[in-house]
């Protein structure tokens, strides 16, 4: 059941000869991945490989050693992550990070007032505004009943979910998601699937994600990049990948007893 | 990451707390008990209310950067000193008279705290409370140094006019002045901007990814803050008629972070509950003891160890419960 692929298009995040150097430890080198519009994009590897050091860069929470990243023509290498936010480029974290004081609601309607630049006005008060469209987001990913909990009471998996939908909140261009689905129930991921599916269907939403449950790669992702060691090792559609004698290696190779 | 030396505590607890009905009420009542006190206190009661609105509204400026921001500001004395040193300087240079002066002084504190600022918000935590110590200190020795402009350790006179020097006349001149200015703040804490402050204090990494450019807000929460204790500072030095350099002192620091501590630093109110504790306390213990600071310093420790979240975080609390058993 593998998504039908976007007919081909110019890339909306390209990732160009990005290294990243921690002392000298190499947690990227030399990668270079592109991420088309619309498309469902996959990054999968063994711990270490350097998956989430790739989203930060895209980000913007890491700055690269060397190479550079564009958004559409733009360059936005030295682009602030706010900046980044704004244009359009979401992201999720694998330790999922939302606002535990704040309520459910007030983490979305947070997220609208953010991303809608409310927030430079300190004589606009933030009452019940854009109360509809968070109360719509938190339906989104299902958890509308929970606006008035605090956010630090929720379960791992609802905390996954509100993150998602702050994430939603400024109809965003691309969507980064660290293992947007880790620690969730098969009904959770359900979900979560299909909203990324959906995103990318109908709107034309490019989603970037790591992801450790490799079926759930292989059943969604339009193409799929496997990273070993900070490098790119494989790229392409998942037919192509889960025939790659090399995949098979690092994953064996790894002691992983993973599907590929 | 900002260090989280303070309890943590949901920020809406307080102001969900009261219905908006009994809010208005308790708040209505105060400013026209306030209104009132004049006609009832003694003179010298007065000044102890003066003393008290002042530190009240230098208390919940303060606030803004500790309780909504989670900025741990070590130098916050210095604006106020430079509000005070507004009014004693436009008095003695240019003979403008200290309700004008008054209306400059967030105006040049802002202007200050805008440049010292626009460098300690390039760090956080400790860094952020020792760089704002240092800028306080240092602003604190050009003001002891300047003689000519600022007269120095002699400080600088300032002569209110006749209609403000009855205790009675600037009491009123103060309360409104404070409350126009706390009404300002509750706004502020209420508006877009400050929820993003809210916010940041809660997760730094997570409001940038939601598109806030994080220094920019703090650097502008320093600046209103700055500004608020400024106008504090500006009916500080008419009340003394004299400006002096140690307003500007760290010592003088410690007491809007120790007043916010005691009253609460997660809702509007504490801070003003907190500078009528510290004002009360002083008043006392003026007469028994050398070191009044100090006492109030171990009031603060034992209420943040045994009340984490302060004398009005307490009573909200208490009157919460109170509530929920008459149901
Ligand atoms: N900020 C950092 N400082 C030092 N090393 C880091 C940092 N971030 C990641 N690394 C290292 O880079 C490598 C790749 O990490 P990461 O991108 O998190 O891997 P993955 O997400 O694929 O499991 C790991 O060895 C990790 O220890
Ligand atoms: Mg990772």
């Amino acid at each position: 059941m593998t998504a039908p692929s976007p007919s081909p298009s110019p890339a909306i995040v390209s990732v160009t000869s990005v290294s990243m150097h921690f002392g000298g430890f190499r947690a990227l080198d030399d990668v270079s991945i592109d991420l088309q519009r619309g498309e469902i994009h996959a990054i999968i590897g063994p711990n270490g490989a350097g998956k989430s050091t790739l989203l930060n860069v895209i980000s913007g929470l890491l700055r690269p050693t060397r190479g550079d990243v564009h958004y559409g023509d733009q360059r936005i290498t030295h682009v602030p992550p706010h900046r980044r936010a704004r244009l359009g480029i979401a992201r999720s974290f694998q330790i999922t990070s939302i606002f535990t004081g704040f309520t459910v609601h007030q983490n979305v309607q947070l997220a609208l007032l953010a991303q809608r630049g409310d927030c430079r006005h300190p004589f606009r008060l933030t009452g019940e505004r854009y109360r509809d469209e968070a109360h719509e987001l938190l339906a989104r990913v299902q958890i509308a009943g929970m606006g008035a909990r605090m956010g630090g009471e929720l379960a791992a998996g609802d905390r996954k979910r509100l993150e998602f939908a702050i994430a939603l909140a400024g109809d965003p261009q691309v969507l980064l998601l660290d293992e947007p689905t880790a620690g969730m129930s098969g009904a959770e991921r359900e979900i979560v699937v299909g909203i990324i599916r959906s995103l990318s269907a109908e709107r034309q939403i490019s989603v970037l994600f790591t992801e450790h449950d490799i079926d759930m790669v292989f059943d969604n992702a339009h193409r799929i990049t496997v990273m070993h060691q900070g490098r790119r090792l494989v790229q392409g559609t998942p037919a192509a990948v889960r025939s790659d004698p090399r995949v098979r290696d690092v994953y064996l190779g790894e002691g992983d007893d993973a599907h590929v | 990451m900002t260090a989280q030396p303070l309890p943590p505590l949901q920020p809406a607890a307080g102001s969900a707390a009261l219905s908006m009905r009994t809010k208005t009420v308790i708040v209505g009542g105060l400013i026209i008990g306030l209104y009132l006190l004049p006609f009832v206190l003694g003179e010298s009661y007065l000044f102890l209310s003066i003393d008290f609105l002042i530190m009240a509204l230098f208390a919940v400026s303060y606030n803004l950067l500790l309780g909504q921001a989670g900025m741990l500001s070590f130098g916050h004395a210095a604006y106020y000193g430079l509000g005070a040193y507004t009014v004693a300087i436009l008095f003695n240079k240019l003979a403008v008279p200290v309700y004008i002066g008054l209306l400059a002084s967030p105006f040049i504190a802002g202007a200050i705290a805008l440049a010292v600022g626009w460098f300690a918000v390039r760090v956080t935590g400790m860094y952020f409370a020792m760089l704002t110590l240092a800028f306080g200190q240092l602003l604190h020795t050009v003001v002891m140094g300047w003689y000519g402009f600022t007269g120095g350790d002699d400080g600088l006179p300032v002569m209110p006019p006749d209609w403000l020097l009855p205790a009675r006349n600037y009491y009123l001149f103060v309360l409104t002045v404070t409350l126009v200015s706390l009404a300002a703040l509750r706004l502020i804490t209420l508006s877009a901007f400050g929820t993003a402050l809210n916010a940041i204090r809660e997760n730094r990494q997570r409001a940038i990814f939601v598109g806030l450019g994080v220094r920019n807000y703090e650097l502008g929460a320093f600046v209103i803050a700055g500004a608020f204790a400024g106008i504090a500072g500006a009916m500080r030095a008419p009340l003394q008629q004299m400006a002096f350099p140690s307003l500007l002192h760290w010592s003088q620091s410690a007491e809007p972070v120790l007043m916010a501590l005691a009253g609460g630093i997660y809702t509007f109110a504490g801070p003003i509950v907190g500078a009528a504790i510290f004002v009360f306390t002083n008043f006392v213990i003026t007469t028994y003891s050398e070191y009044p600071l100090l006492v109030f310093g171990v009031i603060v420790l034992l209420v943040v160890l045994y009340l984490p979240g302060g004398v009005a975080g307490a009573v909200i609390a208490a009157w919460e419960r109170l509530r929920r058993r008459a149901r």
